[in-house]
């Protein structure tokens, strides 16, 4: 039986159209190198896969050889099946569809009991992203995460799907052991050390993590692809579920990996293999701005709202005496009050909608503090709401930008600068990352700033010299947004570089690093913080390694597009001979559009005042 | 050899029937027979504790865990539809009890789909919320363990399930 599949492989070797192909080019195709995770440019290594699954290849040198990993594929291919599931048809579906349709060739039916379940899962679905909004609560997701995303398709009568949370999800990360230190985890993630994989689980199970407890707003994106383009990346999620692949966090990420999947159907490079970093932001400016068969490549974005948001648009949506009813009904963490006369005098309906949003912010507080009474205030809440008729307000949500429609993250500006001591000049300034406190926006975490890698360079008629080189600043105001009881939250801000110790000095440059804690106020469009902490430092014209630091700030948002900071900052050197510094700063900006901004700043310390005006673009 | 084929397609069609009656519905599946918390690990920690791994948008998760306690339940029974509909409520109870109080919600529309109810099931939405009620009704609600709670709205959703499958 065996000699006969040989005999009949090598007639249809013999006779199939492919034989006269040149494999060489075929295994140059920039569908096959994606079907491999073949990364399109690699300037500082050899061409090869991501994937580092021994189980994915054929090939003993699949992963560096993608002409032998072809050749392998089309003998496995020709193989006659043996166990159900184990063929090659079943273990490499995508590429049998793709083999097939490129040499005309049809392999041997085999049954593929696991696939075809995969199949029947996500037959007809929607193949789209969901990106997570940035989070402050851990340096890896400072930056947001995206995951591949498989939707049921929506039903003609209805536009919506009310299913979603039933979704799939592939979500692309490291294997982190649970144990694992922060320095060992910064270290493996920049440098390598981890693998990676696609898993798949249930949308709810993201919904529960980013929107319930981190409080980030989910996005979905849904692609314009074909039924052949679905079908055929469908089959290749089979194929990489589950494989092992290199992880970096800044370039092998799962931005990079999720643009190398989708470029198996889509024509454009999504994001460069040469760059040194690749954000989820990244990839979703660069499918916003794919065509794809004539057509935009996006069709639509949809707003998961987090928990948070939830709770600040319902509680918004209530009336002014509702709003009232709600304080009064729960005027401090542990004191929760049904029978408050500015309640009980609400209508039915009325009070539907105030204990609809004190249920929201106590599941809000659930996972932001540790209230004693909160089980006890949840019973109650969910018992007086059980008692009046179903139901929900209709709360018309403010439409938000996605991410992909807000000012890029990278800046660079250029700006006149007068100092008081010195003469004129011009400031060039490069921030590859991400956002502060000035051009921030509803896309990002409220009130908060992630600034990485900020270079400044002064030129004036005494040469070039370095302002600043700020390695990361992270702030996050923590402004509570509802007027509901909430447990204090703590504003902080981290932050390092090498600044010039005076403005008087072009020279004098000293490392700093400053970490603070305190709280923020939200006072309409106005923002008032204090932070309290300390400074550590070098000492070439410091003296005394650490001093404590006081900083405190407005930010003002006028309009959309106009705000202002106002910071001042008093480090008394207890201890030290050195004098106290006190130095105060106004920053203005005012956004020209998405890509363009004019910024007016005046510093002042006790040695010189410093005016500057720039121009910024964003990209 | 008549005997033997006759025996193979008695065999078949009994098989046949008792796939067919094991799927005519979610509520006739396990109804009453385990609790999933108990017997499969349910509300085991699906998700890391660890605070910095938990935090970390790029870690992995699984799939669930189906930890089996009980010689008497087969892994089968644990990797049943009945154990999914379990994890969702697991998962996302917190949402389901705040949703049926309301009376509608997206995590009760899923429930109630996962079971073959319509979302908009007037008398299966009724019966949850009375069971809700009902089990809300004592302080004791307060103390209670998320499984426990977990565990008593499943209950609920299989009756709820059974009523829409009558009906």
């Amino acid at each position: 039986m065996r000699r006969l599949w040989l005999t009949t492989l090598l007639l249809c070797s013999l006779f199939s159209p492919f034989v006269h192909a040149n494999i060489a080019t075929l295994s140059q195709d920039s569908q096959w190198l994606s079907l491999l995770h073949f990364d399109r440019e690699t300037p500082f290594s050899p061409p090869r896969s991501a994937v580092i699954d021994s189980a994915f290849f054929l090939a003993e040198n699949g992963r560096y050889d993608p002409q032998a990993e072809l050749e392998a594929t089309l003998a496995a291919l020709r193989e006659p099946p043996d166990e159900p599931g184990s063929h090659a048809s079943c273990r490499f579906p995508a590429r049998a569809v793709w083999l097939s349709t490129k040499t005309g060739e049809q392999w041997p039916s085999a049954e593929c009991p696991e696939f075809d379940e995969w199949q029947a899962q996500h037959q007809d679905s929607e193949i789209g992203l969901m990106f997570a909004t940035g989070y402050l609560g851990n340096p890896a997701s400072f930056f947001g995460h995206v995951m591949l995303h498989s939707s049921a398709p929506k039903t003609q009568s209805s536009s919506t799907n009310t299913q979603y949370l039933l979704d799939t999800s592939l979500n692309f990360g490291a294997d982190v052991p649970n144990d694992e230190g922060l320095v060992t985890y910064m270290a493996k993630g920049l440098f390598g050390g981890y693998d990676a994989q696609f898993s798949n689980a249930s949308f709810y199970r993201n919904t529960a993590l980013y929107s319930e407890r981190e409080m980030r707003d989910l996005w979905h994106y849904q692609l314009g692809l074909t039924d052949a383009e679905k079908s055929l990346l469908t089959a290749h999620l089979f194929e990489i579920v589950g494989k092992d692949y290199e992880y970096l966090f800044l370039s092998q990420n799962c931005a990079s990996r999720i643009a190398r999947t989708l470029e198996l159907v889509i024509e454009d490079d999504l994001t460069p293999g040469y760059s040194p970093w690749v954000a989820p932001e990244n990839l979703l400016r660069a499918l916003s701005n794919t065509t794809h068969h004539g057509k935009p490549l996006l069709v639509e974005t949809q707003q998961i709202p987090s928990r948070r948001l939830t709770t600040q648009r319902e509680f918004n949506a209530l009336n002014s005496h509702q709003q009232r009813a709600a304080n009064a009904v729960w005027p401090s963490e542990n004191d929760l009050r049904m029978d408050a006369p500015l309640f009980t005098v609400l209508s039915a309906a009325q009070r539907s909608e105030v204990l609809d949003t004190l249920l929201s912010h106590a599941s809000f507080l659930r996972q932001t503090g540790d209230i004693e009474k909160l089980p006890e205030i949840e019973r109650q809440l969910l018992q007086a709401r059980l008692s009046l008729p179903t139901g929900r307000a209709d709360v018309s949500n403010e439409a938000m930008p996605a991410i992909h429609e807000v000012t890029p993250p990278s800046l660079v500006s250029f700006s006149g600068v007068h100092n008081s001591h010195s003469n004129n000049g011009a400031r060039l300034r490069f921030r590859p990352l991400q956002y502060d406190l000035l051009d921030t926006n509803q896309a990002r975490m409220p009130n908060s700033a992630v600034e990485i890698a900020t270079v400044e360079i002064n030129t004036n008629d005494q040469g070039v010299s370095l302002n600043r080189l700020g390695l990361f600043n992270i702030t996050n105001l923590h402004t509570n947004a509802i007027a509901l009881p909430t447990l204090p939250s703590t504003a902080w801000q981290i932050s390092a570089g090498i600044e010039r110790n005076r403005l008087s000095c072009r020279r004098c440059f000293d490392g700093i690093a400053n970490v603070l804690g305190g709280k923020s106020w939200a006072l309409g469009q106005h923002l008032p913080y204090a932070l309290a902490g300390a400074q550590l430092r070098t000492q070439r014209h410091y003296d005394g390694i650490a001093v404590p630091m006081l900083e405190a700030g407005v930010v003002s948002s006028w309009s959309p597009s106009q705000r202002t900071h106002i910071q001042l900052s008093h480090r008394p050197n207890m201890g030290y001979n050195n004098r106290q510094r006190t130095e105060w700063q106004v920053q203005h900006r005012i956004a020209l559009s998405t890509q363009w901004d004019m910024r007016f700043e005046f510093q002042h310390d006790y040695s010189a005042n410093e005016a500057s005006i720039g121009l910024s673009r964003y990209f | 050899m008549l005997k033997r084929s006759i025996t193979a397609t008695a065999a078949l069609l009994g098989a046949t029937a008792a796939l067919t009656l094991s799927s005519t519905t979610f509520a006739n599946d396990h109804q009453g027979d385990i609790n999933p918390w108990q017997h499969c690990g349910i509300g085991a920690a699906i998700f890391d504790t660890n605070t910095t791994a938990a935090a970390i948008s790029n870690v992995i998760w699984d799939s669930g865990t189906t930890a089996v306690t009980s010689a008497t339940i087969s892994p089968e029974t644990c990797e049943s539809e009945a154990i999914k509909v379990a994890q969702f409520v697991d998962e996302t109870y917190d949402q389901l009890a705040m949703e049926a109080a309301m009376g509608e919600g997206n995590h009760l529309s899923a429930a109630l789909g996962l079971v073959g109810c319509d979302a908009s099931d007037t008398a299966s939405i009724s019966q949850l919320r009375s069971d809700l009620s009902t089990v809300s009704a004592s302080s004791n609600y307060s103390s209670m363990s998320h499984n426990d709670k977990a565990y008593s709205f499943y209950t609920s959703l299989n009756q709820a399930a059974a009523n829409c499958s009558a009906s």
